[in-house]
């Protein structure tokens, strides 16, 4: 059992460093950490179960403790940013002041198609536009445009924040004939309101397909086409 | 922090077991060795009814050992020792002394294995 727990804790390690070491191109959405525990998970799930002769403690004990490597591991990154910026890396500005930083780009092996067609998936078709773009420990790209290209906002044109324009989010109420009561309470709402409104519709619940509702009473109503008998 | 308090709990006891297995494998690997040996003399002193009581209670320890051994150590390993156990009193009964011998001398080797299979040392970890 010990040889397990070492073997782990080095196999652990190693992918780590590896994945590390693979750089941001490869992580896309997963931290590193996280990323090498799924690998592993997935792979040492499979050995007590494909094999009936090795003991589930040769499955579990590892298992266990990769969960738990990375649950001090990601306690650990949160305490200490030395430690987070060693394991998961630090951002890097990619594009800065509408320059690309060639020599980054090189260490990152991140090519200048790949840059494009990240800049393209936020809509970025001119990378002229482009004042600020950050490549994200998760491997993502955030894009910080020229004022000339930035999209206009409300801010920009001077426009008050009043109750007239204000649009309140609108939560989910009803999903497939079930109530949501954590978003009832968010929209502050309660039951007896949401029995006024079905009786109004004339509709019961089981037969409401989706629900949404905002503070202000703007709702909407979709009602099951198929209903339940 | 809870979780992260849970997971050094958990961590803990793996480590505690993990290292105290060896000791365990120890302590009966060599109950089971001495019993073997016991077994050995008896054969030499051609005491055959003492070696064939001797071989009766080698094999229930084991059967009672097996259970727990089981959990931790490869199925395929407890399954080939039982297997040579279960031959040890027919082989005495047929008088077939030299291969009750050599089969005895095999499974202390195999017992003596699982112990020295699970130590935590350099050679088993790479």
């Amino acid at each position: 059992m010990a040889i397990v727990f070492i073997r782990t804790l080095i196999l652990y390690l190693l992918v780590l460093i590896g994945v590390r070491l693979m750089g941001k191109r490869q992580v896309s959405e997963l931290q590193t950490s996280e990323l090498v525990t799924t690998i592993l998970l997935s792979n040492i799930s499979i050995m007590p179960i494909q094999e009936t002769s090795i003991p589930l403690f040769y499955g579990i004990v590892p298992l266990l403790s990769l969960i738990c490597f990375e649950v001090i591991l990601s306690f650990v990154c949160l305490k200490s940013s030395k430690t987070r910026h060693l394991i998961s890396g630090r951002p890097k500005a990619v594009i800065n002041n509408g320059v690309i930083n060639q020599k980054l780009l090189l260490d990152l092996r991140l090519s200048v198609d790949d840059l494009m067609a990240q800049l393209r998936q936020q809509q970025i078709f001119d990378i002229r536009d482009v004042e600020l773009a950050m490549l994200e420990i998760n491997g993502t790209l955030s894009v910080y445009q020229k004022f000339n290209s930035r999209n206009i906002t409300t801010q920009m044109l001077n426009i008050k924040d009043t109750k007239e324009n204000n649009n309140e989010p609108q939560f989910i109420i009803i999903s497939d004939g079930t109530i949501i009561e954590d978003n009832l309470n968010l929209c502050n709402k309660n039951k007896n309101w949401l029995d006024l409104i079905l009786k109004s519709e004339n509709q019961s619940l089981k037969n409401i397909l989706l629900m949404t509702s905002d503070s202000k009473d703007n709702y909407v109503l979709i009602p099951k086409e198929i209903k339940n008998s | 922090m809870r979780r992260f308090v849970i997971s050094i709990i958990i961590l803990s006891l793996i480590i505690i077991s993990a290292f105290s297995l060896p000791i365990y494998f120890k302590k009966t690997t060599l109950e089971l060795t001495q019993k073997i040996d016991e077994i050995n003399i008896n054969i030499k002193n051609n005491n055959k009814q003492e070696a064939i009581s001797k071989t009766y209670e080698f094999s229930k320890f084991w059967h009672d050992k097996k259970n727990i051994i089981t959990v931790f150590v490869n199925n395929d390993e407890i399954d080939h020792i039982t297997y040579s156990i279960s031959r040890l009193v027919p082989l005495l009964k047929y008088n077939n002394i030299s291969e009750f011998s050599s089969n005895l001398s095999y499974i202390k080797i195999l017992i003596i294995s699982i112990y020295i299979d699970d130590i935590p040392s350099l050679s088993n970890i790479f």
